[in-house]
């Protein structure tokens, strides 16, 4: 990371969770989004900013029409069903996103 | 909409997209910085150095967002409102939020998240206040850019918030309102704690 990337992802950086080497991970490692709209497009939003490359499937609104899946390498990591209510929706996709999040770090910095 | 950063950018969109007749005035005087980008996905590096307010509502492009690029504080003049949603990040401006909604008589909403926590009230009239859930004492906790947080985290909080509003459309008495809600992101949970019924006793001049 070059002085901009690190003041951008300062805030990541400084938990203990993620680190620098745990940033440096997450900015090469591609992730892919499908589910229900519009709530894959929020997914793909905080992946992207958290440093991940993200992908979108082909056919992403096809394959889990009840909410959100996160994929790496072609392999389901997480699956988050939505409820119909907006708040309790973006709720859900909020932890179960931050959860993948540290299951991910963990995941890479074991390899 | 006080506040147009971690929590304000998501729940000012999430407010545009499930209440159809809200009309949202989102209050920010900062200016886009590079380390807001990992929380706040509607800005881009494009955006650096210009208000976070205005750069919110062009980004959401809702004609029902109104940008005010000014500070909350003594000397702001409140527009009527409905409604305050906290989305800053320190006690002087939720005091101010607290006064001018105890004031006026209407509800405000305290939000919150460091790390990988995050907290929630609906803070009605009657109370609670922010004296109720933490003291009279509001010690500055460690802030987020000095121990860091998660933006998943902050959008967690503003989807908790944003339900609680909800809530507050269709039972304005509902008992679900009259709670603290506690948000863990590492291990994706959320719970709630039931606060003391009855007016709160802090008087606010
Ligand atoms: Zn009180």
């Amino acid at each position: 990371m070059d002085d901009a990337l690190l003041d951008q992802y300062s805030r990541q950086i400084l938990l203990d969770d993620v680190g620098y080497d745990g940033q440096e991970l997450l900015l090469r490692t591609t992730v892919e989004v499908e589910g229900l709209e519009p709530f894959r497009g929020w997914a793909q939003r905080y992946l992207a900013a958290a440093g991940l490359q993200v992908s979108v499937a082909p056919e992403p609104g096809e394959s889990f029409p009840n909410g959100v899946r996160v994929l790496v390498a072609g392999r389901l990591i997480r699956e988050i069903p939505l409820p119909g209510n907006w708040g309790e929706a973006l709720n859900r996709l909020g932890l179960d996103l931050a959860v993948f999040l540290l299951d991910l770090l963990g995941e890479l910095e074991g390899v | 909409m006080v506040g147009a950063g971690a929590i304000g950018s998501p729940l000012a969109a999430g407010l545009v997209s499930a209440l159809p007749e809200a009309e949202i005035i989102v209050v920010d005087g900062d200016l886009v910085e590079r380390s807001n980008l990992p929380r706040q996905p509607w800005f881009s590096l494009k955006d650096l150095g210009r208000p976070k307010a205005r750069v919110l509502a062009e980004a959401l492009g809702s004609k029902r967002i109104y940008p005010r690029v000014e500070r909350v504080d003594e000397a702001f003049a409140w527009p009527r409102v409905d409604l305050v949603m906290d989305g800053t990040d320190n006690w002087a401006a939720r005091l101010t939020i607290q006064k001018f909604a105890r004031h006026t008589g209407i509800p405000w909403l305290f939000s919150g998240a460091v790390r990988w926590e995050g907290q929630v009230a609906w803070m009605a009239p009657e109370g609670p206040c922010l004296a109720c859930l933490f003291g009279s004492e509001l010690t500055e906790g460690l802030r987020c850019f000095e121990a860091g947080v998660v933006g998943m985290v902050t959008l967690a909080v503003a989807g908790q918030a944003l339900a609680l509003a909800q809530k507050w459309l269709i039972d304005p008495k509902s008992a679900e309102l009259h709670r603290l809600y506690l948000l863990e992101g590492r291990q994706g949970r959320i719970w709630s704690v039931g606060l003391p019924q009855g007016r709160c006793p802090h008087i606010y001049g």
